[in-house]
């Protein structure tokens, strides 16, 4: 008798035959007289918008050197010429970090053969293709066939090199993004685009300052980018590889704590940093920082210790409430009396510290005071470095234009809205009546004006509403627009997600003994949060495209660039009637940006388990 | 229980005492003047039909449910509108609900760890040793890095009793414990139960698991339409019940 205790052997299902091509096509495009049909109609249909999108790209008519030539006024707008070292600064530094975080958070991952093979064939197909159907020349059409056609080959080969293990993840992601940042940099060196030049006496001048005002035939010519491009991005592409590299050895071994909170606080610091010193310049007033500002940081050290120390002691109890609530009193109160703003910033501060400890402080309050500290000094230093004047030369009101202001704008925009979003949805959320009222109010009114609408108020509107001596710089009014704005779809995000937790949480939270807020913190805020990531990175995407109304409030971002100025450039070379060229520019740029933004948001959803626990 | 288990478990003072308790749900009367005592120790059973109001009596005592006549007093402290008495009752009693309530997002060592580091606050290492002890205690110490998503219902729920069992709780309330579960698997957590209520826990337990009130229980409480209709020691309630509604149901589930 069989022992009826041991399972039954395990069989696998028998692998099915191998399709080639030909099968899968039958299968898959010709199973039916009618999708049959749709096939061939989808083809016509792809041929021919691949033909007008190439007709319409390589057309001698085209003046991408619009583009070519303006990329700096795209890039930073105005910002001088001598400072532009401060420019490749910040994307050294950010490249670096970049790098270095791939590196310890182990981003990547491998690949299997079978499918890279299946993407190097499929795009020497693309290229061939276009080559054949493209308006090239016969020489260009033909190199860029056998291109085409070596790209073929070599996914080929590969997938019969790697022979069984096609199928295993073997190659890594990070090791091709190498390759392939090598090979880009290789070819900027070589690439020639079209730049516009004009004929003097015979002579072809590229130079702006020399064709100038001068009269001349204009033309377009293909040259090589120029130097003052092409090699810092060869350091900055060097220095990433480098890093990236640098940076896996080193963490060779496990995971390093340490090193990944060392980096996040450097993401967190970088902003600001690269923003407000770097970039802004300003001008540091020592005399002022011994005067005014270290005397501030040091009473609100000593001040913060003392009351944060005495609230965090176990059995406070109300005691600790009541002097939270007394000291956000008598931040609010600050703001009625002449004061420097950074005291009015650390008595805020001081008071949220003060409120939060009772729920957060750990034993002996020795990390909340740490980060008291930190926190202190971190205010003092900014609005030092803010409250003063910039030293880069820049005409309009903003040192920066074109995509790093959308970028700074957006990002400030985005940092600052999510917190107060999350407050907001709490707010409509919560049971005291007062708070709910204000927040519910707060998310209706500021959602049902349009956003080009709240930009004019805070442009024109807030010099009046605002105490005498308090000014507010038109960069600020435009973020502060878009902050609240974002703020209250992001809070009804949040609500939506807050309302899908089941209230099996929130009973298990309470029957623990956990108060309102570290519920809150602990428990409903991550698992809201991860079910609405979806909705938030849409909102992101909003800003982000939002930016480009801020050309109302007379600031010079990336579209208005695109849009207005550039077609409307006649000296030294013309560029009237090259919106098509600017404009499609911009939206390429434009998507690159939020592909990258969902994409990332589809890799957080699967790390935090969305879906899955 | 037989006579060798009682002998190590003798009942205490008076831990948990409700009179009168009367619970409106609007014009719904859930709870209609309930009257009872558990000792500290004592492993009281609570079974009745559905809708009787033995959920919202033991989420009551905890104030998951607000009562609105009668009074409670749990440990000496009277369960009131008064913040502070809630935080502390609530600081004594551990509960463990049908649906689990597991923390989906966090680990099984962080389910179990958080509110000892952030209610009583208990060093990092400290709560994780303890968690790490209580985890072999309930007999699955190797699930502690999983997500409660990767066990198995039997293994949630006994992760749900560790959690609660971490804040050192005077006296456990369970609600349905084992309703939600595969049979396989009920036995696994009444097993966890057991143990417990021989380590001397006071225990409140609603469920329909009649061998476990039979075995364990010092006190068989018989819930209908929001009174008891009849409590006693489980011999007495299980040969000999007074009441004919008492009969009526026993004849429903035995």
């Amino acid at each position: 008798m069989t022992d009826a205790m041991t399972a039954p052997e395990l069989e696998f299902a028998p692998e099915p035959p191998p399709k080639g091509p030909r099968i899968w096509m039958r299968d898959n495009l010709f199973s039916t007289p009618a999708s049959g049909v749709m096939t061939v109609v989808a083809l016509v249909i792809v041929v021919l918008a691949a033909k007008g999108l190439l007709d319409f790209v390589f057309n001698p008519a085209r003046r991408w050197d619009a583009d070519t030539y303006n990329m700096k006024l795209l890039m930073v707008q105005a910002y001088p010429q001598d400072a532009m070292w401060r420019v490749w600064l910040t994307v050294g530094v950010i490249v670096f970090l970049l790098a270095a975080s791939l590196a310890v958070w182990r981003i990547g991952g491998m690949a299997e053969p079978r499918k890279v093979a299946t993407i190097l064939m499929a795009f020497g197909g693309a290229v061939a293709f276009s080559g054949v159907i493209g308006p090239f020349s016969t020489p260009v059409q033909a190199s860029l066939v056998v291109v085409g056609g070596i790209f073929i080959v070599g996914g080929w080969a590969l997938k019969r090199f790697t022979g069984d293990n096609a199928k295993e993840p073997i190659i890594p992601i990070m090791g091709v993004i190498g390759i392939l940042i090598v090979v880009l940099i290789a070819v900027i060196w070589v690439i020639k685009v079209p730049v516009p030049a004009k004929i003097i006496d015979g002579e072809v001048i590229t130079d702006g300052a020399i064709a100038g005002q001068v009269q001349g035939e204009q033309i377009k010519v293909l040259r090589p980018i120029a130097t003052s491009t092409t090699s810092p991005w060869t350091i900055i592409a060097a220095l990433g590889l480098l890093t990236y590299i640098g940076f896996r050895v080193a963490t060779r071994k496990g995971a390093h704590h340490r090193l990944k909170r060392a980096l996040t606080g450097l993401w967190l610091l970088a902003f600001p940093v690269l923003l407000l010193l770097v970039l802004r310049d300003p001008y540091l007033d020592w005399e002022k920082a011994v005067q005014v500002y270290l005397p501030a940081f040091l009473f609100f050290a000593v001040l913060g210790a003392v009351v944060l120390w005495f609230v965090s002691k176990p059995g406070v109890g109300e005691v600790a409430r009541v002097l939270g609530a007394f000291l956000l009193i008598g931040a609010f109160a600050t703001i009625l009396f002449p004061m420097p703003w950074v005291i009015r910033f650390l008595a805020i501060a001081l008071a949220v510290f003060a409120l939060a400890a009772p729920s957060f402080g750990g034993e002996g309050a020795k990390g909340i005071i740490g980060g008291w500290i930190i926190t202190d000094l971190l205010i003092t230093f900014f609005v030092f470095i803010v409250a003063t004047e910039s030293l880069v030369d820049v005409p309009g009101a903003f040192f920066l234009g074109g995509l790093s202001l959308t970028i700074v704008l957006a990002f400030t925009a985005i940092v600052l809205s999510f917190p107060l979003g999350v407050v907001l949805a709490l707010g409509r959320t919560s049971t005291m009546p007062i708070f709910r009222l204000l927040c519910t109010a707060y998310i209706e009114l500021v959602r049902g004006v349009p956003l080009i609408t709240w930009l004019l108020v805070a442009f024109l509107m807030l010099p009046i509403a605002l105490p005498s001596g308090v000014e507010i710089g038109g960069v600020m009014r435009a973020v502060g627009a878009m902050t609240f704005f974002s703020a209250a779809y992001l809070a009804e995000n949040v609500r939506g997600g807050l309302q899908s937790i089941p209230g099996g949480q929130r009973e298990a939270s309470k029957a623990l003994g956990m108060s309102t807020l570290q519920m809150t913190v602990f428990i409903t805020l991550p698992q809201a949060l991860r079910a609405v990531i979806p909705a938030l990175v849409g909102q992101v995407i909003a800003i982000f495209k939002d930016t480009s109304l801020v050309t109302i409030v007379g600031l010079f971002d990336f579209l208005h660039i695109a849009r207005q100025v550039i077609p409307a450039q006649s000296q030294p070379f013309s560029f009237l009637g090259s919106i098509k060229e600017t404009l499609i520019f911009a939206a390429v740029v434009y998507w690159m940006f939020t592909f990258t933004f969902s994409r990332i948001s589809l890799r957080l959803e699967k790390k935090l388990g969305v879906g899955e626990r | 229980m037989d006579n060798e288990q009682t002998a190590s478990r003798t009942l205490g003072e008076p831990i948990v005492i409700t009179d009168g308790v009367k619970k409106w749900f609007g014009d719904f009367q859930a709870l209609k003047g309930v009257t009872a005592t558990v000792r500290e120790r004592e492993v009281v059973v609570i079974i009745g039909p559905s809708g009787s109001g033995k959920s919202t009596y033991i989420r009551c005592i905890n104030r998951l449910e607000a009562h609105q006549e009668g009074t409670i007093i749990v440990d000496g402290i009277e369960l009131t509108n008064d913040i502070k008495n809630i935080e502390k009752i609530r600081s004594e009693v551990g509960m463990v609900f049908q649906q689990f309530n597991l923390f989906p997002h966090l680990s099984v060592l962080d389910n179990i760890t958080l509110a000892p580091q952030w209610v009583r606050k208990q060093p990092k290492a400290e709560a994780e040793e303890y968690g790490m002890a209580l985890l072999e205690r309930v007999g699955i110490p190797e699930q502690a890095d999983k997500y409660p998503g990767q066990l198995s219902g039997g293994q949630q729920q006994r992760v749900a009793i560790a959690r609660s069992l971490a804040m050192k709780p005077r006296i456990m309330l369970f609600d349905e414990p084992t309703s939600a579960l595969d049979p396989e698997m009920i036995k696994e957590v009444l097993d966890v139960m057991k143990e417990l209520a021989l380590d001397g826990m006071t225990m409140m337990v609603v469920t329909h698991e009649m061998g476990f009130a039979r075995e364990v229980a010092d006190r068989v409480m018989f819930f209908d339409y929001g009174t008891i209709v009849e409590e006693g020691t489980p011999e007495h309630f299980f040969t000999n019940p007074q009441h004919d509604r008492t009969k009526l149901f026993l004849s429903q589930i035995l």
